[in-house]
């Protein structure tokens, strides 16, 4: 930087503190040269040191410690330099100090052993009681919400695909299908022809109910009970109850033993009369019913007016997986499902940015 | 900290600080729930808490949440009934022992906190600074007034003892 007559106070500051380098000092003088006038004010600049006094200060051995006291507040600072002594904060010169002050004042030896008491220890025998139920065996919570959603996903996408493979491979079963249990029950239970008699409880065992016409009664194993009232459980209907009407029993048609459906059994016993929907408070659900009714109702949002009791299929289980993998990742595939009369699954849809698949399990 | 060091710091300081929250409360319900709630905290920050720190981490949570929950319930200072309640395990204790941790609860709760980290742990004045965010001079203050008190108080009880 160029010395100028707007910056050479910094240059002549820096000069007279000797912090010039030498081609800088020159420059300096070769800008005096060009302007003596400015001389002047240099010799101006020049720093004032100030020079300390020489006069002492007057009182400074009254201020001095006499060396031989051991303590000068020994009131205080006994009890001070006590627990200090104890808690091993001293050095070893005021250590000395205080031994010489107990030497010269035996009767302070008292408190000062008093005060290598005052230490707590705590109790062995207390021990905390909870420790198992405070262990945990597992990943921390933070690690394992972050993996829940890639699990999530992980089985959502597995499933999808297992259920459509099951599609392709198999036949479709009846999306209305009684189990093998209830087949078991209901199957029985309308004979091509009235029987002479009415099971009751597992198979083989018989016994007549109701006034029923000899050539009216059906055969129909039920549960155990004390009226003579009989309780078909079908999987897809509430449970039905069958009035001992001897005029309605006649009138029940045949039906198959296997493969029959809810619908036709209710259609079937609703026509002649033969049973009534329990009521609100009779119809109690059990685990599978409420489990299936809580998928329905909180993750494929079902209208639960219009849910039909049953179990949960893979479909269901699939469309829940899908839809828990929207949420996650804000992607927005579909699986729809269109049913036909029978309650069988007619058309399924697969929808999603990428890839759109549609399928008739019946043909 | 892993999920193991979590346990193992569970079996080697559980009994520790409890013994620290129930000296300074004399409740034990009250004492297991604070030792519960440092461990589920400790737990939670689990993988940002070293392990070579968490004796130290676990006091100072315990310390905190003891003193939150004494704010709450406003239970700074002791009624009579505190004072002439019985001490815990009685028979294990000496007889100095037992008048100590009377005079223990006469004290301030500051004063009382600083002298059982110091008496039942060992820990140092900036440890116990770092575990209840006073300063080493104050730690060092609050030590020496507990010190002089209990010494007083046993002097006055010299016949007990």
């Amino acid at each position: 930087m160029m010395i100028t007559r707007d910056n050479y106070e910094a240059y002549f500051l820096d000069y007279l503190e000797g912090r010039l380098a030498p081609s800088q000092a020159a420059e300096l003088r070769a800008f005096l040269d060009e302007n003596p006038d400015l001389r002047h004010e240099l010799e101006e600049f020049k720093p004032f040191a100030l020079e300390p006094p020489a006069d002492a200060y007057p009182l400074k051995g009254s201020l001095k410690k006499d060396e031989t006291e051991v303590l000068k507040d020994p009131e205080r600072q006994f009890e001070e330099f006590s627990v200090a002594w104890h808690e091993n904060d001293l050095d070893q010169e005021m250590k000395k100090r205080l031994e010489a002050y107990m030497k010269v004042n035996p009767d302070r030896q008292k408190d000062f052993s008093l005060f290598g008491k005052v230490y707590l220890r705590p109790d062995p025998a207390v021990f905390f009681p909870r420790k198992s139920a405070l262990k945990h065996f597992a990943i921390p919570a933070v690690y394992y919400r972050r993996m829940v959603p890639f699990a999530v996903a992980a089985a959502s996408v597995a499933l999808l695909v297992l259920s459509w493979l099951w599609l392709l491979s198999e036949k479709n079963l009846p999306d209305v299908q009684l189990s093998q249990a209830d087949t078991a029950v209901a199957s029985p239970s309308l004979p091509a022809k009235p029987s002479a008699t009415v099971t009751h409880g597992p198979p083989g065992q018989e016994m007549n109910i109701a006034p029923v016409r000899q050539e009216e009664k059906i055969t129909v194993p039920v549960k155990k009970a004390t009226q003579p009232v009989i309780q078909i459980k079908l999987s897809r209907q509430p449970e039905i109850t069958i009035l001992p009407s001897p005029a309605a029993l006649t009138e029940i048609p045949r039906m198959e033993t296997t493969g029959i459906s809810a619908r036709t059994v209710t259609a079937e016993l609703k026509e002649a009369g033969l049973y009534r929907m329990k009521t609100e408070a009779e119809n109690v659900m059990n685990l599978q019913e409420l489990a299936y009714y809580q998928l329905k109702k909180s993750v494929l949002r079902e209208d639960p007016e219009n849910m039909q009791p049953g179990r949960p299929t893979i479909w269901d289980l699939a469309d829940a997986g899908i839809r828990g993998l929207n949420r996650f990742t804000g992607w927005e595939m579909k699986l729809q499902k269109e049913y036909d009369e029978e309650g069988k699954i007619d058309i399924l849809a697969f929808d999603s940015r990428i890839l759109q698949l549609t399928h008739r399990p019946g043909r | 900290m892993t999920a193991a060091d979590y346990n193992k710091s569970i079996d080697l300081y559980a009994d520790q600080v409890y013994r620290f929250i129930l000296g300074n409360l004399r409740d034990e319900e009250r004492a297991r729930d604070i030792v519960q709630d440092t461990f589920e905290k400790l737990w939670v920050r689990a993988p940002n808490v070293q392990y070579e720190k968490v004796k130290s981490y676990i006091f100072s949570t315990a310390y905190h949440t003891m003193i939150d929950v004494i704010r709450k319930e406003k239970r700074i200072s002791f009624s009579e009934d505190t004072l002439v309640r019985e001490p815990m395990h009685q028979e294990q204790y000496s007889d100095l022992n037992e008048v100590l941790h009377e005079a223990l609860l006469r004290l301030p709760e500051v004063q009382r906190t600083v002298v059982l980290l110091r008496d039942y742990e060992g820990y140092s004045y900036e440890e116990i600074g770092e575990i209840t965010g006073l300063t080493e001079a104050q730690v060092k203050v609050y030590i020496y007034r507990g010190r002089i008190f209990l010494k007083n108080y046993i002097g006055k009880l010299e016949a007990v003892i």
